[in-house]
């Protein structure tokens, strides 16, 4: 659940899709997104509370599991960041080039 | 190799049905997240930076050919293409979907597989030497005793809600394969000397996590048949008494060492005297069944010779000469070899294995190792039963499959957990770590020169990678927002399982691998002659690589 973040801090609502587990973002929409930039950003502490209550229905409805509040950055184009190097690696995935399944040539037949 | 009986295979057929209608009454609301969580991690089930984990048993580290296909085909089918060999002879899988789970239970379970106790405070998978039955410096193959184990551990309804998990290591040989002092009990098998009956010594109270301990020998000796009734009093004394208030301190090795070895032997011994001899002795004739499941395939007979003895042509292919030279172990039967297939390529993701290359070793393990596939700890693979006359054939299929690194107990057969690009326990990344030594050592006649050498990686203090036994440990941490590792040196766990000691203090990633490179030149300028780097930790100390560390400031 939520740690403690600057009072003035930006951040987000994070959670994971409960049927496949996908990395989701709550939108201003109140929606989900696997997209960071489409995530909805507030600034307080007050702020945090109400987006939070809005999402405690998606947890109900089982939708969502594992809420959680992340601070982020925003850069001068409007793009979202999260500051945690953990949160980095789940809003884009591993920071490694993952194993590519690459069929080979069939075994040659037995000597 | 064991078959499942109808006990067995109706177990794991109700645990697929009972989790299939917990899966459906999670997602329709009937079960809530917390109601939901237990019953899930009870069948391997995470959920981690990404998705979902699933872990995946394989017993005592035995695979046949069709099970290692079912392996490969959840990769495809359900994963992403690949699956990740864990140093407790396990596989997981880092992309499930819930709703898909119970379909992948279903799939393992026609290949009498599954992923009970993975997770949660109860006896895990026992894990074993991955040279079981063929070594031939063994006594008996352990896998009779884990296979007896993993039968009376299995919803054990005593000790299915531990203090916190429970791992047991076994060995048949008097060289350590399995880790055996690290484990909460190690069982390691003696000849007793007046009898010549095989026995184990029981070793508890070892681990690595927060805080890590070399195991405590409480017997010496313990006749087969009282092994589960002295292992029943071994958990019920740390049932009653292994805290539970703190999950830091909920270990077995915690315990012990709040009691002292001699003040829990005297409980155990004590809880055991009303166990002895009653219905938990395992009689001859069950052992003896169950060795029977465990009967050596059938060899060719009137081979001869041994990979120590086999003349290696070096000249005219040097390539398979140094991958025999750093991957094939002796058999017991002459003309046999152990082929440990190394899944550390320079460069590659230790542990990783695509659903391609599981399905080429499955189809090699047919062809060459009469159907049967191993898992180490190391988190490689292992062709148990392969003629020595079929290596050039088998290594040129590996090395099509990029399968034949010849570096297997080499610099850069680093063992490494997923770390933060996965795992969200960990502080930092295990995994690029491993690769920029991986491909730092690369050169494969450098890494035998170099000689053996286990570097172990871990990305946070709970140990999955076992940095503090690695000869030269790595643990990654998080420091104010900052990735560091803490580098050890002279850690073991072999029969003179050792901890590391710590050098110097946390690094960037690229200064460890400067680091590291110095401590091998170093290994390599002050070296006896047939000493391994491990061997000249241990005569020197960590000064002379201090001195590395301090030059390379």
């Amino acid at each position: 659940m939520a740690r403690k973040l600057r009072p003035d801090a930006p951040r987000v609502v994070t959670a994971n899709r409960l049927r496949d587990g996908v990395v989701v973002y709550r939108t201003a929409a109140g929606a989900w997104s696997p997209a960071l930039d489409d995530a909805h950003v507030v600034a307080s502490t007050e702020a945090e509370e109400g987006l939070l209550r809005a999402c405690t229905a998606d947890v109900a409805d089982c939708l969502v599991v594992g809420l959680d509040v992340i601070e982020v950055q925003i850069d001068a184009h409007g793009a979202i960041a999260p500051i945690s190097q953990r949160e980095a690696i789940r809003a884009v995935g591993p920071s490694i080039a993952l194993p590519q399944d690459r069929a080979f040539a069939p075994l040659a037949a037995p000597a | 190799m064991y078959q499942y009986d109808a006990h067995d295979q109706a177990l794991v057929d109700q645990r697929v049905d009972q989790f299939r209608d917990q899966v459906a009454r999670r997602l329709s609301g009937d079960l809530t997240e917390d109601q939901f969580k237990p019953l899930r991690l009870m069948n391997g089930l995470y959920l981690q930076l990404h998705a979902y984990m699933l872990r995946v048993a394989v017993p005592y580290g035995t695979l046949s050919g069709d099970q290692m296909r079912v392996l490969a085909h959840i990769a495809r089918r359900y994963d992403r293409g690949y699956g990740h060999f864990t140093t407790r002879q396990n596989i997981q899988y880092n992309w499930i979907k819930l709703e898909e789970a119970p379909d992948i239970l279903a799939d393992m379970a026609r290949v009498q597989m599954h992923a009970i106790q993975t997770s949660g405070n109860c006896i895990r998978n026992v894990t074993a030497d991955p040279w079981a039955g063929v070594a031939p410096d063994e006594i008996e193959d352990p896998r009779v005793t884990a296979e007896i184990l993993r039968q009376w551990s299995t919803l054990h309804p005593e000790f299915s809600f531990l203090p916190r998990k429970f791992k047991i290591a076994i060995t048949g040989a008097p060289n350590d394969r399995a880790a055996v002092k690290v484990h909460d009990i190690g069982l390691r098998m003696h000849r007793d000397p007046d009898s010549g009956e095989a026995g184990y010594e029981v070793i508890v109270g070892g681990g690595l996590g927060r805080t890590p301990v070399i195991g405590k020998t409480i017997r010496r000796f313990l006749p087969k048949d009282h092994l589960l009734s002295y292992l029943e009093a071994i958990m019920r004394v740390y049932n009653a008494h292994g805290r539970r208030d703190n999950i830091y301190k909920a270990r077995i090795k915690i315990l012990v060492d709040a009691l002292g070895i001699d003040a829990f032997r005297d409980q155990v011994e004590a809880e055991w005297q009303a166990l002895k001899d009653g219905p938990l002795t395992v009689p001859a004739e069950t052992y003896a069944a169950i060795r029977a499941r465990f009967a050596l395939p059938p060899y060719d007979e009137g081979l001869t010779g041994s990979v120590s003895t086999l003349r290696l042509d070096e000249a005219a292919d040097p390539a398979l000469a140094r991958w025999i030279r750093a991957n094939v172990a002796p058999h017991r039967v002459p003309g046999y070899g152990i082929v440990n297939v190394s899944l550390k390529a320079p460069g590659q993701i230790p542990g990783d294995a695509t659903a391609s290359q599981m399905e080429r070793i499955a189809d090699l393990a047919d062809r060459y190792s009469l159907g049967e596939v191993r898992v180490t700890k190391d988190q490689n693979l292992v062709l148990p039963h392969v003629r020595l006359d079929d290596l050039p054939a088998l290594w040129r299929a590996l090395d099509a499959a990029d399968l034949a690194s010849p570096n297997v107990g080499l610099v850069s057969d680093i063992i490494a957990c997923p770390g933060l690009d996965y795992c969200s326990l960990a502080n930092a990344r295990s995994i690029p770590l491993a690769q920029a030594l991986s491909e730092r050592f690369a050169d494969m006649a450098r890494a035998q020169d170099i000689g053996e050498l286990h570097i172990n990686i871990s990305g946070c203090i709970n140990a999955c990678a076992h940095h503090h036994v690695g000869h030269i440990g790595i643990l990654g941490v998080d420091q104010k927002g900052k990735e560091l590792y803490q580098i050890t040196l002279g850690g073991r766990s072999d029969d003179n399982a050792t901890l590391g000691k710590v050098v110097g203090p946390a690094v960037p990633a690229d200064r460890a691998v400067e680091l590291i490179a110095g401590f091998v030149d170093t290994y390599l300028a002050i070296r006896h002659p047939g000493e391994r780097f491990i061997d000249t930790v241990a005569r020197t100390g960590t000064a002379p690589f201090k001195e590395t560390l301090h030059a390379a400031a």
